[in-house]
């Protein structure tokens, strides 16, 4: 399966889009935390749901809490996509 | 602290009030609107009801949650939601009170609620439903429930006092503030109180439409109340929130602007078929003597009577029937008015809003009208305020409230200037100067 890799931009249209954050409200570096932004745990199972809907990605509830920065959500998406494809 | 049993030298008094109403966002444009008999009901616009036997409603136009909350806020919550928390900071801003200068247990919210956030509710189940669980929202579990409003207002303002939610329809608006005014006399200093509702969706509707209680008359006209004409109600959005305080703590931090006090209530409830008419009026009778024997007053000292106004013969009917036995002679003299005619029925707001209207009436003189009430039905007995207003010296007013399934309230208000002096407060800066009580 060919598909653009799970970037920056995708997890802040999410954030904007799914969570109700305005775009300025995002920080440019992906190694902000969730914690950070103030998503409580219950926009992380957002973030979940959003993300397991939009990519068909399959994740666990203990591997979402274990998230702390954009940059390991992002990193998670695309390895899962690429187990996925491999598979 | 909280007692388990209400003092009698705390006394509940309503020193803010927010209001989103059909004819009218803030207190200035609704009262404008209500007191020249405008009415906010039109032809449903937020989804196309041309499929639906009512057509009619009245909505709250030119409401932008983001003007009132953030953002990520409205993504969580209901429209339902929205207006609450607008509607509780216009009422927090009314009475110069400060949430963050207060004890978070000193203050406690007990809001109404009869149909929760029934329209984010629809898009998650249609979402279930069409797409499967894993498809519906994580915010549905804090959104749709009848507590949400209540929970909100409480995180955005700290308040973490007694907190509540009263479902009981059409009553709530009543019921909510006897709730609050209940906490206020035990102990609790603050209470945000009354209700909105948010029920114009094709769900919230087509559960409403089940009662047999709509007009489908599709004419902004349509609700008439008392009058022979009557074929039912037109729903409507939107209600009052008001904040309770105990009257001391009030004067302690100096609030300058005290509306009245709630003096009685009473509730009953029919014990009879949840949605048929009773066989008479005696619980209603008895929800509105109970209020008066509450606030120990007689039937004479009523200057104003805000009545639910059902929309319907029958129970128009039994209310004029309830009004007659519980003031005897009085009922026939004093003013009844229904400023619902102007919204339509908000469930759970509409008999807080009828709450802010009978303060609104004490303070300004001028008692709102039943609007397009044009033939009250033969032998009605009772004085419905049908001109565009009338001036009125009102000290002490009624408000009636059903709820569908049985329920009945009443609530007795009076003005504040017109209430008992104080115990001589010892201590605290001058507040004699500031309050005219």
């Amino acid at each position: 399966m060919n598909q653009a890799p799970f970037t920056y931009d995708d997890i802040k249209h999410i954030l904007v889009e799914r969570i109700g954050f305005t775009a300025d409200e995002v920080p440019d570096d992906v190694d902000t935390s969730f914690r950070e932004l103030g998503m409580d745990s219950l926009a992380v199972v957002e973030l979940q749901l959003t993300l397991q809907q939009d990519y068909h990605v399959t994740i666990p509830d203990e591997d979402a809490h274990a998230m702390v920065t954009l940059r390991e959500a992002i990193d998670y998406v695309n390895r899962q996509r690429l187990v996925a494809g491999a598979a | 602290m909280i007692t388990s049993v209400p003092r009698r030298d705390r006394r509940a008094v309503i020193t803010g009030i927010g209001v989103i109403a059909p004819n009218g966002i803030g207190t200035d444009a609704w009262w404008a609107a209500t007191t020249a008999g405008t009415s906010g009901i039109g032809r449903i616009t937020r989804f196309d009801p041309s499929r639906y036997a009512t057509q009619f409603a009245g909505e709250v136009d030119g409401f932008e949650a983001v003007d009132y909350i953030a953002r990520r806020l409205t993504m969580q919550t209901d429209r339902w939601t929205w207006m609450g928390l607008a509607a509780a900071g216009m009422a927090l801003d009314d009475a110069s009170f400060r949430p963050a200068e207060h004890d978070p247990y000193s203050m406690g919210v007990i809001t109404a609620s009869s149909s929760g956030g029934n329209e984010f509710g629809q898009v998650e189940i249609q979402a279930l439903w069409s797409k499967g669980a894993s498809h519906v929202g994580a915010y549905q579990s804090i959104a749709w429930f009848y507590a949400a409003t209540t929970g909100q207002i409480s995180i955005r303002y700290g308040m973490k006092g007694a907190c509540g939610v009263v479902v009981s329809e059409g009553a709530g608006g009543l019921d909510a503030l006897a709730h609050g005014r209940r906490a206020v006399l035990r102990g609790v200093d603050t209470i945000v109180s009354g209700g909105v509702e948010a029920p114009i969706g094709p769900y919230a509707l087509t559960c409403q439409m089940a009662t047999g209680r709509l007009s489908s008359i599709a004419e902004a006209t349509a609700y008439r109340p008392f009058d022979e004409r009557a074929t039912g109600y037109v729903p409507g959005e939107g209600g009052a929130i008001l904040l309770i305080e105990d009257l001391e703590s009030a004067r302690r931090r100096g609030a300058t602007s005290i509306y009245g006090e709630i003096l009685g209530y009473g509730a009953t409830h029919d014990g009879h078929h949840p949605w048929s008419l009773p066989p008479d009026a005696r619980q209603l009778t008895r929800a509105v003597a109970l209020a008066l024997r509450d606030a120990r007053i007689e039937p004479e000292e009523i200057d104003v009577v805000f009545a639910d106004g059902a929309g319907s013969r029958g129970w128009d009917d039994l209310e004029e029937q309830a009004l007659h036995a519980a003031l005897g002679a009085h009922a026939a003299n004093v003013p009844v008015s229904v400023p619902k005619t102007m919204t339509g029925r908000m469930y759970a707001g509409g008999a807080s809003l009828d709450v802010a209207s009978a303060l609104f009436s004490m303070r300004h003189g001028v008692i709102p009208p039943a609007v397009h009430v044009d033939r009250p039905a033969a032998g009605c007995g009772l004085d419905i305020v049908r001109e565009a207003s009338r001036a009125a010296d009102v000290r002490t007013a009624l408000v009636v409230a059903r709820g569908y399934g049985g329920f009945n309230s009443a609530l007795v208000l009076r003005r504040t200037s017109d209430c008992p002096s104080p115990p001589t407060p010892t201590g605290g800066p001058d507040e004699s100067s500031t309050l005219h009580l």
